[in-house]
């Protein structure tokens, strides 16, 4: 059986801290030895890929520049993700053939409303972020992203007490709204949480796999 | 411990119901929507560590049994929320109306005789679906279920 690499969509809001979030989450991955891929869905611009790709490969060589890679959809990227992913799976399909080498690859992509979602042929699995400034009813809302996806991040946890928000109430109400289905609180600024996200995409998307290239292989 | 599985059968099937019998087997709760995952890691009744991953273009179904060694472990499909909707007449304008005002809300739809039912979240919104539906109130009859939903393959689009 052809395995494909392994897929993590991370969907969310504008400014909710997505790109962060990866920030964050792929030098923990990298240290760990994980080859990773990263596209951005966005609109019209590219900043985020190219703030990633500053970021991650240029500044700190975790992964090749080639590898941070910016989608301009010309249209609602939470479309390029869900109803037609077409254009993102024939750029990951071209990855794939070029590096299988990899471990994971990262999709991200903003979303207009609560209601996004990855198509599973695009996604393994997949984080939806919320931030607190939206204000502590954010989870109780529900909608497709909150409620399906495999792990709900709530992020900026700094925050809750300049907004007015309880953490206690997001989290009973993410607890009641995602019945089994975890959920993270996260500051990505100081890196609280960072490692619990970490260690869900390694257990429950990798599967404890280790990288394919050893860490030790890999620096010889 | 994580034990990778394959799908053996459907206990649905005649050769699946033969593969099971007299055997003793776990059970796993899998979502529709994480049923259609190619790669997926869950935790039977029994409290087993499964990790699934299937062929690009495969997915799982309700019923499918999943082996490992002499282990079995079959697959049930969470229910959840419908809304069922039965035309009560023949008109093409009825029709045409009900499906591009469901198609407008992108839901997967399974049809049976002149019953079209779709998944919905939360009861709450019975209430916006009566009000589209509202042109055409007294042909239809529109209620709400629970049930394993299984969409018609032709039109199962990923809704929100």
């Amino acid at each position: 059986m052809t395995e494909r690499i392994p897929r993590l969509g991370i969907g969310g809001p504008v400014g909710s801290g997505k790109s962060m979030l990866i920030e964050k989450i792929v030098p923990v991955l990298a240290a760990k030895g994980y080859s990773i891929s990263i596209i951005s869905n966005d609109v019209i611009s590219k900043e985020d890929a190219d703030r990633m790709r500053k970021n991650l490969a240029t500044d700190r060589g975790l992964l090749p520049e080639n590898l941070v890679i910016g989608i301009a959809t010309g249209g609602c990227p939470h479309t390029a993700i869900r109803e037609d992913p077409s254009i993102n799976i024939s750029v990951i399909e071209e990855i794939e053939e070029k590096h299988p080498e990899l471990d994971l690859i990262i999709i991200e992509s903003g979303g207009d409303n609560i209601t996004t979602t990855f198509s599973p042929s695009l996604a393994d699995y997949v984080i939806y972020i919320i931030d607190v400034a939206g204000g502590d009813k954010y989870p109780r809302k529900g909608g497709l992203g909150i409620e399906s996806c495999d792990l709900l991040v709530i992020n900026k946890i700094d925050l809750a007490p300049h907004v007015g928000a309880d953490l206690n109430v997001m989290e009973q109400d993410a607890v009641h709204i995602r019945k089994d289905r975890p959920h993270v609180f996260v500051n990505c600024k100081n890196n609280t949480g960072i490692n619990k996200v970490t260690e869900h995409i390694i257990r429950d998307l990798l599967f404890d796999i280790p990288p394919k290239i050893a860490l030790s292989d890999r620096q010889r | 411990m994580q034990r990778s599985v394959s799908i053996v059968g459907n206990i649905f099937t005649e050769n699946g119901s033969q593969i099971l019998k007299e055997k003793i087997f776990e059970k796993l709760q899998i979502s529709r929507n994480d049923l259609e995952k190619n790669r997926l890691r869950k935790t039977t009744d029994k409290g087993t560590d499964v990790s699934i991953i299937l062929e690009h273009g495969s997915k799982l179904h309700h019923g499918d049994i999943l082996s490992h060694d002499e282990s079995f472990i079959v697959v049930y499909q969470t229910p959840e929320k419908v809304i069922t909707v039965k035309i009560k007449d023949d008109s093409f304008e009825l029709t045409v109306l009900l499906g591009h005002i469901i198609g407008n809300r992108h839901r997967p739809i399974s049809l049976e005789g002149r019953t079209v039912t779709f998944p919905i979240q939360a009861e709450s919104e019975l209430e916006i679906f009566q009000r589209l539906f509202s042109p055409m109130i007294g042909k239809i009859e529109i209620g709400i279920e629970e049930k394993i939903y299984l969409p018609d393959e032709r039109m199962n689009v990923h809704e929100h």
